[in-house]
């Protein structure tokens, strides 16, 4: 069931728009060699990207030091109870490349393992790209403290499986766990983020 | 009392409709968000029963169970769910006529492999606990929804119909683009569908019945069965603080007029809609003249992704999975080198063809695991269609169950014992079947007699319930060189054939059996096979000759648009004049990536700078030429080793960085495959080495690192994936002999696995050593967990990989 409240939007992949160069720090890549990688494969990730995201507003408590209730879902996390800074509400996020980003980076394994790790890089910088897109049409409500993502710190990957099911990322953006706890599709980011003057 | 009718025989006179939402129309009842509706069917069972009676008020005639979310992954008491969620849907519906219950199944809530971690076995056993319940409780039918991929659709439509044999209806969730999430196309789905024998498919939930609108257009001139179309109110909108679905009832309806008009044939609603909705949506119809869909006489194949229709333009079979004649690919399946057969997949989907044939049967292999290993991996890189290759019945039937899609079939013929063993096969998982005109008289002189085979094969299938538009027939090439008049005869058969109204298919190259220079004949044959109307041929794509007979016949019959194929071809291929139109020289790379051979210095290259550089086309050409002056073993010690020491140690002073360290190991892995072809069979392993991603840990990269810088050094290495379970890699070692493991974990959750996998290998095999690596490992707790050296990242997992070979020794 897809809640009402929920918003989700496709994200135009031409916006992700990385910076080559940019890219290339971020990939720890030197030499011009490399850079001809980047330049050649990150029109292939891109085109495997469908990126997306659901976002739902909720209001936000804060019964005691370290522990923040989110719409009746009780959190005990420091770091993200430091971070929400006291935000009244909070957005749930979720951004997803999609699964066909998993098949071609699966696929690359085969064919080369250097361009399978650059691509990655360049997929996982594309999500956060994506995330950030997501960030930016979400502030238009308000200021926005820093994403918080399960994982970070002492927020712990358990929580997971709440914020999917809040934000219907399986309906919307087919992203599910694994047993261990993973999201699938592997390029995926969930995230807490404190709306500041809400 | 007379038996009540069935819901596919009343489909047959009329349309019938779905209820509506479940969790919307409850939330508006008092359910608390977050609280999954199912629940409310063990506590508020009364508003169950009323929210089902609301919609029969309005006319529907088919209620969904209150069970969407149930299965016994979520629930421990899902049996109680089950008949619960029967019960009220048929308390509600009392004794009024045409009305019927059908127990709803949704998604598991985990992907299934490759890309997830769910077993597809598992998956199928899960849809099947919740189907017995459905004919020991009295469901009607079983209605499979909201799939958002194909895979666990498959598994759904078999857990159900291999445990009831109530009538099944599947929609699935296709998204924006009109594809599932995991990349279906409509007539995939179809062609998968129809394949297994389900009684309706169509499309739910999704964007709102605009944006599927097109879905069922498409799904209506594809498919026999009748469509189902039940999509959201839209999509949820927050406007002055309040959020709705943006459809309002008589908007939704009228699209839904639109549909029916379409071809829709069984009519309903998803989220957001409400009673509503359905009663102006049987309002809109009303006038609308009901008609069962014609049959459509479609061959279709289909992959995961997309459907392939015979005949309405030849079609390309690979014919090099099959290890025939083929010494490399012989080697690989023995060593259970996967990555081999994978590199040849992709090397011919780069060469254009339509599906691969695959064919893994060699006498010393468990042919039965083997294909489906094959399949299963296949099927994880490549989209193209897939035709299972295998006289081999269990090899058979354990590929079709895991394919991802509608397989070509190769092969029946007209003996009985092959009959028997393939058309219910074919009947149960779907297929499009190759049938030989061949039977236990052998094979026919006369295209006539071949064609009476084909149509005994036809009538056959048909006891089976299999349809004529599902069988190709292969009226088989034979060797011209021990009879002339071959060529002629199957060309007849094809033309006779063809106006029978079968599709054909043919093994092209058979015919120059015996003869020189075979593709100079198979390319004019195979020209004259197509203008006989052939629709498939089973080839060598990497064959010049053959693809341009074939990019030449569709530019000359008008099936080229704009000669787009032809001139893309002879781009691709100029200046080739050699039989074989691709260099397989670099022993691991398909397709376009990985080629990569840009340097301005080209002139002055050496294989050592080659290798530095990560030019792996250059390494390879530059090991030849090497080797064609010196020994292999100097090729190594000279010019690859010291080139690796070089980047190895820049990679340790923090001067090369990891992908610059990969491209160089792949340089030099593809000079490596030269080297070998001059050393004796074996004689160039540095030793062997079991590589494996853990059980639960779907992320692979830092073993594929570790195995491309093994490959790089000289290392054989048996890569058994990711995912990998203790029992499994114990297997491998049992089976190949090897005696080093390297294990790789990610995440702290699936360390434990690593664990369990050290503990068992060591109990099991003593000798064995294991090496571990990941982003969460230490020293420290490699120790804690019991491994036998620990490696922070690829050069020292080469290091160690050394040590412990030489150890093995």
């Amino acid at each position: 069931m897809i809640k009402p409240e929920i918003i989700f939007k496709q994200i135009d992949k031409t916006a992700l728009d990385p910076d080559p160069f940019e890219l290339a720090a971020r990939l720890g890549l030197g030499c011009s060699c490399l850079g001809d990688a980047v330049e050649e494969l990150l029109p292939e990730v891109e085109r495997a990207a469908e990126p997306k995201y659901s976002a739902v507003r909720l209001g936000a408590e804060y019964p005691s030091r370290g522990v923040t209730v989110i719409d009746g879902h009780i959190v005990s996390s420091e770091g993200l109870y430091k971070c929400l800074d006291g935000a009244r509400e909070v957005y749930l996020l979720a951004v997803t490349l999609g699964a066909s980003v998993d098949r071609y980076l699966y696929r690359l394994g085969v064919i080369s393992g250097s361009d399978r790790f650059v691509s990655d890089g360049i997929a996982s910088a594309l999500c956060e790209r994506a995330a950030d897109i997501a960030t930016e049409a979400l502030s238009a409500d308000g200021s926005l403290t820093h994403r918080f993502s399960p994982g970070y710190g002492d927020l712990s990957l358990l929580h997971q499986q709440w914020l999917l099911d809040e934000l219907s990322a399986r309906e919307l953006l087919g992203i599910t766990l694994t047993e261990s706890g993973m999201m699938v599709p592997m390029k995926s980011i969930t995230a807490i983020i404190g709306i500041k003057n809400g | 009392m007379a038996e009540k009718k069935s819901i596919v025989d009343i489909i047959k006179e009329k349309r019938l409709f779905f209820d509506g939402g479940t969790g919307t129309v409850l939330q508006g009842m008092g359910l608390p968000a977050g609280t999954p509706p199912e629940r409310w069917s063990l506590e508020h069972p009364e508003k169950i029963v009323a929210l089902h009676r609301s919609y029969v008020e309005c006319g529907a005639n088919i209620i969904k169970t209150n069970t969407f979310g149930v299965n016994a992954l979520k629930y421990e008491n899902w049996r109680e769910y089950i008949e619960q969620g029967i019960a009220l849907a048929r308390e509600a519906i009392g004794d009024k006529e045409g009305c019927f219950v059908a127990l709803d199944i949704g998604p598991l809530g985990r992907m299934l492999k490759p890309l997830g971690d769910l077993d597809f076995e598992d998956a199928v056993e899960l849809f099947a606990k919740n189907a017995r319940g459905a004919r020991e409780h009295g469901a009607d039918l079983v209605l499979i929804e909201t799939m958002a991929d194909s895979y666990e659709t498959k598994a759904a439509v078999l857990g159900v119909k291999e445990s009831c044999d109530l009538p099944v209806f599947v929609t699935n969730a296709y998204d924006g683009s009109g594809k599932l999430m995991t990349g279906a196309s409509p007539e995939a789905m179809a062609a998968l569908l129809e394949g297994l024998s389900v009684d309706a498919i169509g499309a739910n939930c999704s964007f709102g019945p605009d944006k599927l609108l097109p879905i069922v257009s498409r799904l209506a001139a594809v498919s026999s069965l009748p469509v189902i179309f039940n999509p959201n109110a839209g999509l949820p909108r927050t406007a002055e603080g309040v959020s709705r679905y943006d459809i309002d009832p008589v908007r939704f309806a009228a699209m839904m007029r639109t549909a029916a008009e379409s071809g829709a044939a069984i009519l309903g609603g998803c989220c957001g809609t409400t009673p509503e909705y359905i009663r102006e949506t049987v309002r809109a119809v009303e006038d609308i003249d009901y008609k069962y869909p014609e049959k459509k006489n479609i061959t279709a194949f289909s992959s995961y992704t997309h459907a392939v229709t015979v005949g309405e333009c030849p079609g390309l079979i690979g014919e090099r999975i099959n290890p025939t004649g083929k010494p490399r690919l012989k080697e690989a399946l023995r060593e259970g080198n996967i990555s081999y057969v994978l590199s040849e997949a992709l090397r011919q989907e780069e060469a254009g063809v339509d599906a691969l044939d695959v064919n893994v049967g060699l006498p010393e292999i468990d042919e039965p695991v083997m294909m489906k290993r094959v399949i299963s991996e296949l099927q994880a890189v490549t989209d193209l269609p897939l035709q299972i290759d295998t006289g081999n019945a269990a090899a058979l039937e354990g590929a079709m169950r895991i394919y991802n899609g509608k397989p070509l079939v190769n092969s029946v013929n007209g003996k009985e014992e092959s009959l028997s063993s393939v058309l219910p096969l074919v009947k149960k998982y779907g297929g499009v079947l190759i049938a030989l005109t061949v039977d236990e008289r052998g094979i026919p002189s006369t295209a006539e007699e071949r064609v009476a085979i084909a149509e005994r094969i036809a009538a056959r299938a048909a006891e089976y319930g299999i349809d004529k538009r599902d069988i190709v027939v292969d009226p088989l090439a034979m060797a011209v060189s021990s009879d002339p008049s071959a060529a002629g005869v199957t060309l007849k058969a094809i033309r006779l054939l063809r106006e029978r109204g079968y599709k054909t298919s043919l093994g092209v190259s058979n015919a120059s059996f015996g003869l020189p220079e075979r593709d100079r004949i198979n390319s004019v044959y195979f020209t004259m096979a197509l203008s006989a109307g052939l629709d498939l041929a089973i080839m060598n794509p990497h064959s010049l000759p053959m693809t341009d007979a074939y990019r030449g016949f569709l530019a000359l019959t008008g099936r080229d648009e704009g000669f787009k194929s032809y001139i893309s071809h002879a781009e691709k291929t100029k200046g080739q004049s050699k039989a074989t139109a691709q260099s397989p020289t670099s022993g691991g790379g398909g397709g376009s990536a990985g080629t990569r051979s840009k340097t301005p210095e080209n002139d002055n290259l050496t294989l050592q700078k080659a290798i530095i550089k990560g030019l792996r086309q250059e390494a390879a050409r530059l090991a030849l030429e090497a080797l064609s002056a010196g020994d292999p073993i100097e090729v190594v010690n000279r010019e690859i080793i010291p080139a690796l020491g070089e980047v190895g140690d820049g990679f340790e002073r923090g001067t090369v960085y990891l992908p610059g360290l990969l491209m160089s190991a792949e340089a030099a892995s593809a000079a490596f495959a030269e080297v070998k072809k001059m050393l004796p069979e074996g004689s160039g392993d540095k030793g062997r080495v079991i590589l494996a991603t853990v059980k639960g840990d779907i992320h692979d990269i830092g073993k594929n690192i570790v195995r491309v810088l093994l490959e790089s050094h000289g290392f054989g290495v048996l890569d058994l994936g990711r995912d990998v379970s203790p029992e499994a890699v114990l297997a491998a070692a049992r089976e190949s002999g090897i005696r080093v493991v390297g294990l790789s974990a990610l995440m702290t959750t699936t360390v434990p696995a690593m664990e369990e996998t050290v503990r068992l290998l060591h109990r099991e095999l003593p000798d064995c050593r294991v090496m571990v690596g990941g982003a969460v490992l230490t020293k420290e707790y490699a120790d804690m967990i019991g491994a036998d050296a620990y490696a922070p990242d690829g050069v020292s997992a080469v290091r160690v990989a050394e040590l412990l070979c030489a150890f093995d020794k």
